[in-house]
């Protein structure tokens, strides 16, 4: 609930307020000016990437005599740094709006701070630094990799592609990584269902636009739930998600306990079919759109104990498409070709 | 049809923003962030009545403001606003309009309100500050209506008011920049709201 004491600990944990007691109005420019800048960053340069640290500050107030950030090399082309993730990106924005690349041996944050607003990201955690105090960027997105990282999505199609892209293939949201009941990522855990809604459904509520509602398992006959519905608000336009997963799932006593293959992938069509024909029924002033996400984690030859895969066997599925027997998605108009969003082990070399 | 000033400003000033941060913008953007700045305008201490145009909570929990509407659909058949691909865009007409406009005392007040609540989105994703909205308990409260229900009147209001108060005295009567609030109201709305919400119920 909302009182006195929740809000003074917000208010005490919110990097701009920090900014503003050490430096004034200029430090909250400082600092709106930083994430502005780390936004945009980010869509050149994947978080997931970054092995060492990305700093990026804005001098408040004079560093003359602290020798910190003297010299610089303009940077006109923020596409170029994504070669540098892997070494570490130091960038200083300057009053008139443009950034300059640091080497990141001469760069000291908390040295930095005595007259600059400073951002760090190391080891997936953003902090804030102004004068002699810190503090961590609040984690209000639970499935991204930084808080400045989300994006804006105006349609659900494009949503899905994206989260194919960069959620599910390398594993790299936080909360999907908790379907794997190993570190190589061959095996399922068991019912890793619910970390995949739970996923996908966080990452849509921070991910689509503003006219987009989100809600998870919502129940569409008297037995059967659908995975997530989106609804788009001030129209009749309603989107409902199935997921199915496949590959093999592993029980705690490390024994494969369900393989689902394509029979599986065929059964959850024929499911959405169905609640798409239902909901007709139900809300017929509703135009619903069916949308199929197919978790893919089939991984050739698994054993119970299997510990690795090479990378032939483990992305042997990877461009493996389902043959479906019925095409929903070519005889209906209000079902979506199917999303099949592959996703990669670990693996060794062949 | 006739533009109505302060409406049309506002989506002018939020379309601008919008289109810098995010490329471009949809109707449900303008609603949101033109309400957010509404309710900035309320620990601005200025009347509601003040702020010139009114908003109902949709079934959903959405804002929706009817001069918002308006306003923007006039700015596109007026060639300020063109659409592409599920998205608005602002034309270079439009950026020129507000450069004139920015500079009218009419406007003065609400811009603080209207940049703290486009500031949001650097802060947040516009995701974040849907959901953050949504625990919010004017819009709370339409959620659990079938029907269209109107914002920010009382007893509802009063709510507002009393958070307001208290992040005041939380943040300190010194702070005048209103992204301060607007953050932190935020974030606390998302992680606290939820409970809230239910306390109504």
């Amino acid at each position: 609930m909302i009182n006195f004491e929740g809000l003074k600990r917000v208010c005490e944990e919110i990097h701009a307020v920090m900014a503003e007691a050490v430096f004034g109005k200029d430090g909250v420019d400082a600092i709106f000016e930083i994430m502005e800048f780390v936004r945009e960053l980010y869509r050149h340069v994947e978080p997931l990437r970054i092995k060492s640290s990305v700093i990026v500050f804005r001098q408040v107030l004079s560093s003359a005599g602290t020798g910190v950030t003297a010299g610089g090399q303009l940077c006109d082309n923020l596409g170029l740094l994504c070669q540098q993730a892997e070494k570490g990106i130091v960038l200083e924005i300057r009053s008139d709006g443009r950034q300059y690349i640091h080497t990141i041996s001469s760069v000291n944050p908390k040295k930095l701070a005595s007259t600059a607003v400073v951002y760090e990201y190391q080891n997936g955690k953003e902090h804030f630094f102004a004068g002699v105090q810190q503090k961590a960027v609040p984690v209000l997105d639970r499935t991204a990799m930084s808080q400045f990282c989300g994006n804006t999505f105006f349609t659900l199609r494009e949503a899905l592609q994206y989260y194919a892209a960069a959620f599910v293939l390398q594993s790299s949201c936080l909360i999907f990584k908790s379907v794997w009941a190993d570190e190589n990522r061959l095996f399922l855990r068991s019912k890793p269902e619910v970390y995949m809604r739970r996923s996908l459904t966080q990452f849509l509520r921070s991910n689509l636009g503003a006219g987009f509602e989100v809600r998870p398992e919502q129940i569409m006959d008297e037995t059967h739930p659908v995975d997530i519905k989106v609804t788009k608000k001030l129209s009749n336009r309603l989107m409902i998600i199935e997921i199915k997963w496949l590959g093999d799932s592993l029980n705690e006593e490390g024994k494969i306990t369900t393989s689902y293959r394509d029979a599986r992938a065929k059964k959850g069509a024929k499911q959405l079919a169905e609640y798409l024909d239902q909901n007709k029924v139900q809300a017929p002033l509703n135009v619903t759109q069916g949308y199929y996400v197919i978790i893919d984690a089939r991984r050739h030859s698994l054993r119970d104990d299997s510990r690795a895969i090479t990378k032939a066997y483990g992305l042997y599925y990877a461009s493996k498409e389902i043959d479906f027997d019925t095409e929903y998605h070519k005889i209906r108009d209000d079902f979506d070709p199917p999303y099949r969003m592959f996703t990669e082990p670990k693996y060794i070399d062949n | 049809m006739h533009l109505k000033p302060l409406s049309t400003f506002d989506c002018l000033y939020l379309g601008s923003r919008l289109q810098r941060w995010l490329g471009g913008f949809s109707a449900a953007e303008l609603h949101l962030l033109a309400y957010l700045a509404c309710l900035l305008s309320l620990y601005h201490k200025i009347p509601v009545a003040d702020w010139g145009y009114g908003f109902v909570g949709t079934e959903h929990g959405a804002p929706f403001s009817l001069e918002i509407k308006v306003a923007a659909q006039e700015l596109e058949n007026r060639g300020f606003f063109y659409s592409t691909q599920d998205k608005l865009q602002m034309t270079v007409a439009a950026e020129e309009l507000l450069k004139e406009l920015e500079g009218m005392s009419l406007y003065e007040e609400r811009t603080d309100c209207l940049n703290a609540a486009s500031s949001s989105i650097v802060a947040f994703s516009v995701g974040t500050v849907r959901e953050a909205l949504n625990n919010e308990p004017e819009l709370q409260r339409a959620k659990q209506m079938p029907t269209n229900r109107v914002l920010l009147e009382e007893p509802g209001i009063d709510i507002i008011y009393e958070h307001f108060g208290l992040l005041r005295e939380a943040l300190g009567d010194r702070i005048k920049d209103l992204r301060l609030p607007a953050v932190a109201w935020l974030t606390a709305l998302f992680r606290y709201g939820k409970e809230e919400a239910q306390e109504y119920d």
